[in-house]
């Protein structure tokens, strides 16, 4: 009895062991995959490894690690990660900037436990468009306007909406602390 | 007792979510959308053929006072290793499932089919019901996932951007939440009921409800057998 169940968690362990080595790789390089996709999305154009060149600076307890874009070697843009609370789970964005300091676009990483119909329509173009083209130097418009700022939140999924807002708000300030640092780095 | 019997049984007569009502978490947990049922349905019965052929496999050597533990440790090693594989090269899938594939080894059809069939019959015949079982789990998510995502969002997502929508509906959002998943299941389960009944009635012989239990109720004609 003893023996057999042994001999099972032995055979199981041995069959876990050689499908994780197998699979390592393809889930590194999906990670990886889904992560360039949403960096690509939301810089503008530019021709440099933005996965890799980045600046990290400390703003608010945390460390945020700014992604550079650049032209032709000309700063172009940076994007960086940004998380909150939502409704059903944490929430994950990528926030990019122009040059000039505005909001370029936005992109959920992850908000697989918002509810589906409700709080799973921050993915949608339409919400997150309501953040382009605004200015990341003063960021006192990032939030729902019951907050008492200017984006306009979606019926009915004011807690989603709202943690996006914070989000790329706190983001957002950390990047005009250390704008300069970011610009400017070689 | 032929492969093909065993296979066709879980496709209607003992089909897990609405004739046998187990698998009933996941269901009402992941049939939001089509695509979620297919992957999930597919994730599931791959585990289902692996640890049915290796329970029937190993039913030998398998002492009976710890069967169950021995079954647990196969279906935990089958879900994990499609854990892994979906998460490399499935991995939008992956993470839309989130926590219900590991909660796999827990289903209890697994375990069901293990304890009721795998463990006593030969390993062909417990491929074929592993097989039959699997699919219509499938199947079943399927239809579920078909009703609620079509009238709670509009859309029949087959699988990534395969998606069809109604054009000029406003969704009923309810049915997309949890109790959407109640309503659309008890409806189900009222239909299939009724249906058995009707063909129990043409055949003459008798059909218990889908959850095998009438005793306490005198409200129904199905409570009684028919005399003979």
């Amino acid at each position: 009895m003893l023996l057999v169940l042994t001999a099972f968690s032995v055979a199981s362990g041995l069959v876990l062991a050689w499908t994780n080595a197998v699979t390592r790789a393809p889930i590194e390089n999906a990670r990886r995959a889904e992560f360039l996709a949403a960096l690509r999305s939301v810089l503008p154009a530019c021709d440099n490894d933005v996965a890799a060149d980045c600046v990290a600076v400390v703003e608010g307890g945390r460390t945020w690690t700014n992604h550079v874009a650049r032209k032709g070697g000309v700063y172009a843009g940076a994007a960086f990660r940004a998380s909150a609370d939502g409704y059903g789970g944490p929430i994950e964005l990528m926030v990019g900037l122009r040059a000039d300091g505005t909001v370029n676009g936005l992109a959920v990483v992850a908000a697989d436990r918002e509810t589906p119909g409700l709080g799973s329509r921050i993915k949608e173009a339409a919400f997150l468009d309501r953040f382009k083209g605004r200015s990341a130097r003063d960021a006192r418009w990032c939030a729902v306007r019951k907050d008492g700022g200017e984006i306009d939140a979606i019926t009915g999924a004011t807690i989603s909406s709202r943690a996006v807002a914070q989000a790329v708000r706190a983001g957002l300030e950390a990047y005009a602390g250390h704008a300069g640092e970011i610009e400017r780095a070689p | 007792m032929s492969f093909r019997r065993q296979f066709l049984k879980g496709l209607w007569e003992e089909i897990p979510v609405f004739r046998v009502v187990l698998g009933m978490c996941p269901t009402l947990a992941v049939s939001t959308s089509v695509e979620n049922g297919i992957g999930m349905g597919l994730a599931a019965t791959f585990v289902l053929i692996c640890s049915n052929v290796a329970v029937a496999a190993l039913r030998k050597i398998i002492p009976p006072k710890v069967r169950i533990p021995c079954y647990i440790v196969i279906a935990a090693t089958f879900v994990t290793v499609v854990d892994l594989f979906m998460n490399g090269f499935a991995h939008a899938l992956h993470k839309s499932l989130g926590i219900f594939i590991p909660l796999i080894v827990v289903n209890c059809i697994i375990l069901g089919r293990a304890e009721a069939f795998a463990g006593r019959n030969s390993v062909w015949l417990s491929l074929a019901d592993g097989l039959g079982m699997g699919l219509g789990f499938t199947i079943a998510l399927i239809v579920v996932a078909a009703i609620r995502e079509l009238s709670g969002n509009g859309t029949v997502t087959v699988w990534g951007d395969l998606r069809w929508t109604l054009p000029g509906y406003q969704p009923a959002l309810i049915m997309i939440l949890a109790p959407g998943g109640f309503v659309t299941l008890g409806c189900i389960l009222g239909l299939m009921n009724r249906i058995n009944a009707a063909l129990a009635a043409r055949t003459g012989r008798y059909a218990a409800p889908a959850d095998f239990d009438c005793r306490h109720c005198v409200i129904c004609k199905w409570g009684e057998e028919p005399a003979p």
